[in-house]
């Protein structure tokens, strides 16, 4: 800050050009303005002083870091979220992806339950009276018709990933850990649908894993477009 | 992996599907909305309010988000306009009891160094509260006079002189001693 503050730019031809200097900071002077207030400038070395001081204020306050809230901040946010969640009824229409994040959720959850209640029982497969080749044929088409509705979309949203803006890391990690959650999932029910194409809670299962990664991914892309 | 592991892999997912999308959103955008929330009000306490507060509010409208626009943008309105709200109540609360702002604080910045955030953050929070918010998104946000003005519900004139008001003061507040 300059030394020459105490000298203010108070005289007749300082106040006729106090607009022009402020506009002039703010990069908003008409060029054909720019003339005249450089003839004074070159004269008063008050003006010239206001003008760098001005200037270095906004460079200064454009180059504020950004302040880091405390972490206890996103607890308690998540706390009362989930306080008053249940009068709130569904949410819809967030990019579209939102609702659909919620009914596989929904679905999901459903099928954890039911895995729960059916336990071990369920791995001990039923005996197969199929021919081998009858069965994998069965598997790779109840796989086709699981799979192919999700793939075309899983790819579309996938090569837009890492187009956009990159999301920062705090987000990232969050959406990475849950998407390798969600690719052991399926790895492990795909293998349940090839063993035994017959078994519907594979099969549900499968599709649910599918849906949440879709929507992991969709979450990515939207990050992305609107670049933080 | 076992049944067992998969439904307990499974399942903490499941329950946190929606959230974890949502904490994906706080953590994208927390930071830069705590900063707004900060500076408008000059302190720490309402700040974490506010940012509180507004993603409260957020959760609560998502219903009400629009593709057309983007969601940093929805986001970042809605954070200002929750700050103004909280600024301009704040202040009709303490005109009732209080004498309109005097003269500046003496400066409180020690040394004769270039000045540094720290000094600037500190003056921003001594200068009254329209020059303020007007400064706060202008040089620091980087909103053009006219959103700002759209945003404060003032004129683009009134957004250019409550800024370079802003400025003025700010100089007087960072002076070396
Ligand atoms: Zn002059």
């Amino acid at each position: 800050m300059s030394r020459n503050y105490h000298a203010p730019a108070s005289g007749p031809a300082c106040e006729r050009h106090a607009d022009a200097l402020a506009a002039l900071v703010d990069d908003t002077l008409d060029p054909r303005d720019r003339g005249p207030l450089d003839e004074h400038l070159a004269g008063c070395a008050a003006c010239r002083d206001l003008l760098a001081d001005l200037r270095e204020i906004r460079s200064l306050a454009a180059t504020l870091e950004p302040i880091e809230p405390p972490a206890r901040a996103w607890h308690d946010v998540r706390r009362r979220i989930a306080a008053e969640d249940q009068p709130l009824g569904p949410r819809v229409e967030w990019l579209g992806w939102w609702s659909f994040g919620r009914a596989a959720v929904a679905a999901a959850a459903a099928m954890a339950a039911a895995i729960l209640v059916i336990g071990p029982a369920y791995l001990a497969l039923p005996p197969s009276s199929d021919t081998p080749d009858h069965a994998s044929r069965a598997a790779a088409a109840a796989l086709e018709a699981i799979e192919g509705s999700h793939a075309a979309a899983i790819r579309e949203v996938e090569q837009r990933i890492g187009t956009g803006v990159p999301i920062p890391a705090p987000a990232r990690d969050v959406l990475t850990r849950n998407l390798a959650l969600v690719d052991d999932a399926i790895a492990e029910s795909r293998s349940a649908v090839e063993a035994d194409p017959r078994a519907a809670i594979a099969r549900e299962r499968l599709q649910a894993g599918l849906a949440r990664k879709l929507t992991l991914l969709r979450t990515m892309a939207a990050l992305e477009l609107e670049g933080g | 992996m076992a049944e067992t592991q998969v439904v307990h892999a499974l399942a903490p997912a499941a329950a946190s599907d929606d959230e974890s999308a949502f904490e994906a959103l706080y953590r994208t955008h927390a930071k830069r909305i705590y900063s707004l929330a900060y500076r408008f009000a000059g302190n720490a306490a309402e700040a974490e309010d506010l940012l509180q507060e507004i993603f409260l509010q957020a959760y609560r409208k998502l219903g009400g988000f629009r593709r057309e626009s983007a969601l940093g943008t929805w986001l970042h309105r809605l954070a200002v306009n929750r700050c103004l709200d909280h600024v301009r109540s704040r202040a009709a609360r303490q005109d009732a009891v209080t004498e309109p702002l005097g003269p500046d604080h003496p400066p409180d910045r020690a040394g004769t160094g270039p000045i540094t955030h720290l000094d600037l953050e500190r003056a921003i929070a001594q200068l009254p509260d329209a020059c303020r918010m007007a400064f706060v998104l202008h040089d620091v946000e980087g909103y053009e006079h006219r959103e700002v003005a759209k945003r404060l519900g003032i004129a683009t004139g009134t957004s250019k002189s409550q800024v370079h008001k802003a400025r003025l003061r700010l100089r007087r507040l960072l002076r070396r001693p």
